[in-house]
């Protein structure tokens, strides 16, 4: 019975929405955030209740709420799961915690009801897309999410970043990318329909098991589009390009969409859809080698910028080619574990990092030099925002992966897998260790210790108790994450038994990290001068710009050129040419009754003719 | 004496009754014309029951027989609620007109005139009620009889009218010499492929062609769709040539075993009459006259829908054909009352041009009024989901079954003519939809209700045929099997 629940972990957020559109000409600042976090966390409650109700039924249930397309054979169907509740309580738990400080973030903002209505209609999205008990719906959900993306990195639409890039830019880009990304879905999901004859998921997976075997070339081009499909969403080489930018969000946004959960999607697609991969090795090694990719790449990159936000959002693209490469190793628990603990102290590390802008841009004069995200212009937080800084520094030390955090043993389960699997990869992921903890201690250094290096850091204070108190609940999860059996829960999941632990590669990484906090410990970021590459994030962007936007925009001036001109004469000489006929018809109309006649005559003369002549066919 | 019978005796009686009645009380010719007209409507009624019942309602006046058939039952439908849509919207229009009761008279022997032509079984009658209608539409047309324009069109009209008449008659001669009889069946029967019958073919074509508006007989048309009043023209326009047109058919139906080329005729004159009325049309700018043309285009919607079901023996393409009719005879009807009753407003006399410029932002002065005509030239124009649409569609889907080639580049053609159309039927629109009101609109009256009501009842029913078209099937479908 208690299944029945699972619809309202979707109505909670809808339900609140619809409240703060309805009510957004009288509700005053705190309420729509209050509204707002209530759905939120009523969401997670329900989503609890899923979870005891698995405790009975293990293999959960499938709630059918009505036919939606029934020539597809799609229904208005919810996928109650161990797989699906897990993503339940993650997106509504960390969720609700990112809902709350956002009441105190947002504070003083103009749109601060659209803020919430968006930030809701992301939950329903998202617990669609985790939900959904077929691909449509999934798809649907997918597409949601990206709506809501595009709507809240866009959320400043007015305003440019410190780059000068206009945030309606960064909102487009984000948005665009990850088209190239849906259109695999949805070829992926047309294979599917076409091939297999069904969209829901236990008759696709039943079917793909039966009819096809291991290398079958459907099945690797299934996986491959779904695999384009993840590198969008979850930004991969080489489709990573638009979460950086996305920073132009609120910081809050960043935190739920662009670190916690919607950027994981991907992995939870490979997860749901691991039947194509088990079945495509080849896909499976793609996934391997561009996950591990993205994961030194992004590390390479995050290591090079100032910009607060965005050595985060490098950092969880790095993270999110560890979660990439685990499933594509097949090691899903892993990848989920890994998904979840990244969650909660990627979520923490935004959360703090935004408390950090919050506070500064409160300590700034109307004057301030230095933009608030700039980490050269930080430094000596330390004391001023000592909350902000312990809860920091425990996400850094988690990202680092040092234990006993959440990090270290979802990062080291992920590690062994690797290590079983292919060594190269491992030692991919090993030097992303290295750097990682490189980065990530620089940037605690930088924005923590020393000396305040700009008037606004030197009078920030530290943020409210409504940002703070989320700030020290993520901070218990990052900690305790690792404890919490999470592991064993996920290894029942997926039918994977959890590998013994490693002491050398356990040990091994530990130092690694540790390796790379003191490199940053040697090397500050103030200090000496950082390599253009790095800065510039291996001038990938710039090397889109030449190699697809510039020829695209090429091609559409010389497109448009062509219709002005070329079609643009040939609809003029159409057009004259029938004005020229009409004008000549309109001669025939005289009015004088003596032509009518002739007309008269001459078809007569013609009709006779044709049908003396032709009147024996 | 059956309900045909009544059919005809009845507007025919009405006629000279509703002239006395308007000598008597000036109103009460309408009131005696729509009394007449709702008669006749319960007699059709009657005779279609026989018909769904018996196939054919038929009654024998001496050697004369009269048969109520599936043409006979759409014409007559189409006829009879034109005429009391067009009565109950002259009410306001010829008010206080000299010869406001011949008006009403005339409007009846029209009717009545064309419910028996429609019902017409042998070619001399057939002949002797084209000519009734034609004489009785003659006289509507030049209903303001002191006005030069109207007289010069009727004139045209006239004449030419009389000359297809003379060929049509020295058809008839032809074939009651050839085959010794004028009964439409008994030639059907009789008939043989011979150089006089395919003589007497061309003559009825081109003879009955002259009313139906085949290019290059239409040139009469322009000028007596402009200068007849809104009402007379959304008759002429939605029943009259249409009729001439089913008077053409009947007349070539039984020739038909004669000779195979008259649908490719139909074809032919299709292609010449879409093209001709699209062309003379787009570069008009005087409304009503821009109608006209129209009028002559979708005259050849039509034949290219009977010419596919003759040539092709297919039943849907004639169906399709009669189902534009029927639409065309709705939404014409509907494009002329509308104008009708925007001239009113603007105080513009029948015979006048109003240019695009004239009616520029009625929509401003004139919301619905405007809206019925909008409703009317995108029926017109082909959107679905109104009438025009579907009849349009049907007539392509019919063409395109038959996959003969030529057919399909007539299909082209039409399609290129619905997209040229769309140019003149939205250059009206736009203009009616400016938001600045022209000086005229600005300065228009108001439009009583008896002239709205009319509007809104055939806008209606181009809307709701469009949804459903299968509402009209069973009318189209009984015609077309009566046709051929």
């Amino acid at each position: 019975m208690m299944f029945n629940l699972a619809l309202f972990v979707i109505l909670c957020p809808l339900a609140g929405l619809c409240l703060n559109l309805a009510g957004s000409r009288w509700l005053r600042a705190p309420m729509a955030g209050i509204i707002a976090s209530i759905a939120a966390a009523a969401s997670f409650f329900f989503a609890a209740s899923q979870l005891i109700a698995l405790q009975t039924q293990p293999q959960g249930t499938i709630v059918v709420l009505g036919d939606w397309l029934p020539l597809l054979g799609v229904q208005w169907a919810l996928q109650v799961d161990a797989l699906s509740v897990t993503m339940m309580l993650l997106v509504t738990g960390v969720g609700t915690l990112i809902h709350v400080y956002a009441c105190g973030y947002m504070r003083g903002d103009a749109g601060y009801t659209r803020f919430f209505v968006y930030l809701n209609l992301f939950l329903v999205a998202m617990l669609l897309l985790v939900m959904a008990d077929n691909y449509v719906l999934l798809f649907a959900g997918w597409e949601g999410v990206g709506l809501c993306s595009y709507l809240l990195i866009g959320f400043w639409f007015d305003k440019a970043n410190g780059v000068g890039t206009r945030n309606s830019d960064a909102a487009r880009k984000a948005f665009v990318v990850n088209r190239i990304g849906d259109v695999g879905l949805l070829l992926a999901l047309l294979l599917l329909y076409v091939n297999l004859g069904s969209l829901n998921f236990d008759a696709v997976f039943a079917q793909a098991a039966a009819t096809l075997s291991a290398g079958a070339p459907l099945a690797v081009v299934i996986a491959l589009l779904l695999f384009v499909a993840v590198t969008g969403k979850s930004a991969q080489i080489p489709l990573f390009v638009w979460l950086p930018d996305a920073m132009a969000g609120p910081t809050p946004v960043s935190a739920l969409i662009h670190a916690a959960t919607m950027v994981t999607a991907g992995v939870y697609l490979m997860a749901r859809s691991q039947v194509f991969f088990d079945l495509a090795p080849l896909a499976q090694n793609v996934a391997v080698l561009v996950g591990a990719g993205t994961a030194v790449l992004a590390a390479t990159i995050a290591v090079g910028q100032y910009d607060i936000k965005r050595v985060l959002a490098y950092s969880t693209i790095s993270q999110l080619g560890f979660m990439v490469a685990a499933a594509g190793l097949g090691a899903y628990a892993a990848a989920l574990f890994h998904l979840i603990t990244h969650a909660f102290f990627k979520a923490l590390l935004f959360l703090a990092a935004g408390s950090v802008i919050h506070g500064v841009e409160h300590g700034q004069s109307a004057t301030g030099l230095y933009s608030a995200q700039d980490m050269r212009a930080l430094g000596g937080l330390r004391r001023r925002m000592p909350v902000t800084f312990a809860t920091f520094l425990i996400g850094a030390l988690a990202l680092a992966g040092l234990p006993p955090l959440a990090g270290f043993f979802s990062k080291d389960e992920i590690l062994a897998a690797a290590l079983a699997e292919n060594t190269l990869v491992c030692a991919l992921l090993a030097l992303t260790v290295l750097l990682t903890a490189f980065y990530v201690g620089r940037q605690t250094l930088a924005v923590f210790l020393g000396e305040a290096r700009s008037e606004g850091a030197a009078h920030a204070h530290e943020s409210p108790a409504v940002m703070t108190l989320p700030l020290v609940g993520l901070a218990l999860l990052t900690a305790f994450g690792g404890f919490m059996g999470i592991a064993a829960w996920l290894g029942g999941v997926f039918g994977e038994h959890t590998p013994e632990a490693n002491v050398w590669l356990m040990g091994g990484a530990t130092l690694l990290a540790l390796a790379g906090i003191g490199l940053a410990w040697r090397m500050p970021l103030v200090k000496g001068r950082m390599p253009c590459a790095l800065q510039n994030g291996w001038w990938i962007d710039t090397l889109y710009g030449w190699l697809i936007v510039r020829p695209f925009q090429w091609l559409g001036g010389q497109l448009a050129r062509f219709d002005r001109g070329g079609l643009g004469w040939l609809e003029q000489r159409l057009a004259a040419g029938v004005r020229g006929a009409s004008w000549l018809m309109s001669k025939t109309q005289t009015g004088q009754l003596n032509w009518n006649g002739v007309g008269i005559v001459a078809a007569l003369a013609l009709v006779l003719a044709a049908a003396v002549l032709g009147g024996g066919a | 004496m059956n309900a045909t019978w009544w059919l005809i005796a009845v507007p025919l009686a009405f006629s000279p009754l509703a002239y006395l009645a308007g000598h008597v009380q000036r109103c009460a010719a309408q009131i005696v014309t729509l009394a007449g007209l709702a008669l006749v409507g319960l007699f059709l009624a009657a005779a279609a029951q026989e018909v769904a019942v018996l196939g054919s309602a038929e009654y024998a006046f001496g050697a004369i027989a009269l048969r109520v058939d599936g043409v006979s039952l759409l014409l007559a439908g189409i006829i009879v609620a034109l005429a009391a849509l067009t009565t109950l919207f002259s009410g306001a229009l010829v008010q206080n007109e000299a010869g406001e009761e011949k008006y009403y008279a005339l409007t009846l022997a029209l009717v009545g005139t064309i419910l028996a032509l429609v019902c017409a079984r042998d070619l001399f009658n057939l002949w002797v009620w084209f000519e009734g209608m034609a004489i009785a539409s003659c006289l509507l047309v030049v209903f303001a009889r002191e006005r030069d324009t109207a007289l010069e069109a009727a004139v045209k009209y006239l004449l030419q009218s009389a000359v297809g008449s003379a060929l049509a008659l020295l058809g008839m001669a032809l074939v009651l010499a050839q085959v010794g009889t004028l009964s439409l069946d008994m030639i059907r029967q009789n008939a043989s492929s011979s150089p006089t019958l395919w003589a007497a073919g061309a003559l009825f074509v081109v003879g009955f062609g002259v009313k139906a508006a085949l290019v290059p007989l239409h040139t009469w048309l322009p000028d007596a769709y402009t200068q007849s009043p809104s009402p007379v023209a959304a008759l002429l326009a939605g029943v009259v040539t249409e009729v001439g047109l089913i008077a053409l058919l009947r007349a070539l139906a039984a020739l038909s075993g004669v000779s195979n080329i008259w649908g490719g005729l139909l074809l032919a004159f299709a292609a010449l009459n879409m093209l001709s009325g699209t062309l003379l049309a787009l570069r008009q700018r005087d409304v009503k006259r821009m109608l006209a043309y129209s009028s002559i285009s979708h005259i050849g919607y039509m034949l290219l829908g009977l010419g596919i079901g003759l040539s092709s023996g297919a039943l849907a393409g004639t169906q399709a054909g009669l189902f534009h009719l029927f639409n065309h005879a709705l939404m014409k009807g509907l494009a002329f009352l509308a104008l009708g009753a925007l001239f009113y407003g603007l105080r513009a006399a029948d015979g006048d041009a109003l240019t695009l410029g004239d009616v520029k932002g009625a929509a401003q002065r004139y919301p619905l009024t405007t809206l019925t005509l909008l409703v009317a030239l995108l029926g017109l124009g082909g959107i679905p989901p109104l009438a025009g649409f579907m009849s349009k569609w049907q007539i392509f889907a019919a063409g395109v079954a038959t996959g003969d080639g030529l057919i399909l580049a007539l299909l082209v053609l039409a399609l290129l003519n619905v997209m040229l159309s769309m140019l003149y039927y939205l250059r009206l629109a736009t203009a009616l939809y400016d938001a600045q009101p022209g000086e005229r609109a600005a300065a228009g009256r108001a439009i009583p209700l008896a002239l709205r009501v009319p509007l809104w009842i055939l806008a209606l029913a181009v809307l709701v045929i469009g949804v459903f078209p299968d509402m009209a099937r069973g009318l189209t479908q009984a015609a077309a099997l009566a046709l051929w």
